[in-house]
């Protein structure tokens, strides 16, 4: 199923809601924890929204396409911003290799070493996290900051 | 035959579970050992039966769904495979296909070489030719 979502030049953004949370995922979900024993853990699981609605669509639904992120970016005015700019509200998305943004959160802390970043993993619940602490295996090596300029 | 422990159907079920994206999903699995070792040592034969068995399945667990992904995978990056696979059983599986056959890389390679010609013309014999004078 899918909402209506559109950019502020209101061009459509084609997304998808899943409802789903099976027995498997409940318990697998506790172990997270295990792997990132310094991200702290901010609500339960949830297969509605993903990382990128989360971050682009206040949780409504998932956004699922580098085409639709592209657009995104586009319409509604976002800048890349360095490192040492970077400020909480801005927006980082991990990029695969090739390119691909494979998840993006939200920056909710600087001044530290590293921003931390509140983020969706997967259908697993929303995680407060240093920058590089998230499953890069999955999400690719690199990272880009934005903000946007509306 | 497709040799699986638990650690990997584990591993499987982890990535399926975090993945946001299709491309996220692809390119993790295409990454983990247990799709490399089916690319390597399955045939196109056991990969698709496979498939069709576990996508065919009710009331696929994660651990299911991670490891119908990772065949689906294996068998769209086999560089023999010869008959189309139907990949729209699984949700992002047509985001898959698109993106490996996008992707693909050449298993042939034809060197086209240049050869320069160059036509030289011979003055007639006996015949003297005087550049003009500018």
């Amino acid at each position: 199923m899918a909402i209506r979502l559109e950019t502020s030049k209101r061009t459509g953004i084609t997304n998808h809601q899943d409802h789903e949370i099976s027995a498997f995922n409940l318990n697998w979900n506790k172990s997270i924890g295990r792997r990132h024993p310094n991200a702290r853990r901010r609500t339960s699981q949830s297969a509605l929204y993903n990382c990128h609605g989360f971050t682009f669509a206040s949780r409504r639904t998932r956004i699922e396409t580098s085409r639709e992120i592209q657009t995104i970016l586009a319409d509604d005015a976002y800048q890349e911003v360095l490192l040492a700019d970077v400020l909480p509200g801005d927006v980082v998305i991990y990029y695969s290799e090739r390119g691909d943004p494979n998840h993006s959160g939200i920056v909710v802390e600087t001044g530290g070493l590293v921003p931390w970043v509140c983020s969706k993993w997967g259908t697993a619940g929303e995680f407060v996290h240093a920058l590089q602490d998230c499953p890069r295996d999955l999400y690719g090596p690199m990272h880009r900051f934005y903000r946007c300029r509306l | 035959m497709i040799r699986v422990d638990r650690y990997d159907l584990r591993e499987l079920a982890r990535i399926a579970l975090l993945a946001n994206t299709p491309y996220s999903l692809y390119h993790a699995l295409a990454k983990s050992p247990p799709v490399r070792r089916m690319i390597d040592t399955c045939s196109e034969r056991e990969l698709r039966e496979y498939y069709d068995m576990i996508s065919a399945r009710r009331g696929r667990s994660e651990v299911d769904v991670g490891l119908a992904y990772a065949v689906l995978v294996a068998l769209l990056s086999l560089p023999s495979r010869r008959d189309p696979v139907d990949s729209s059983r699984l949700r992002w599986g047509g985001a898959i296909d698109d993106l490996i056959t996008k992707s693909a890389t050449p298993t042939q390679r034809e060197v086209i070489t240049f050869r320069p010609t160059a036509e030289i013309r011979q003055p007639e014999p006996g015949r003297l030719i005087v550049p003009r004078a500018e």
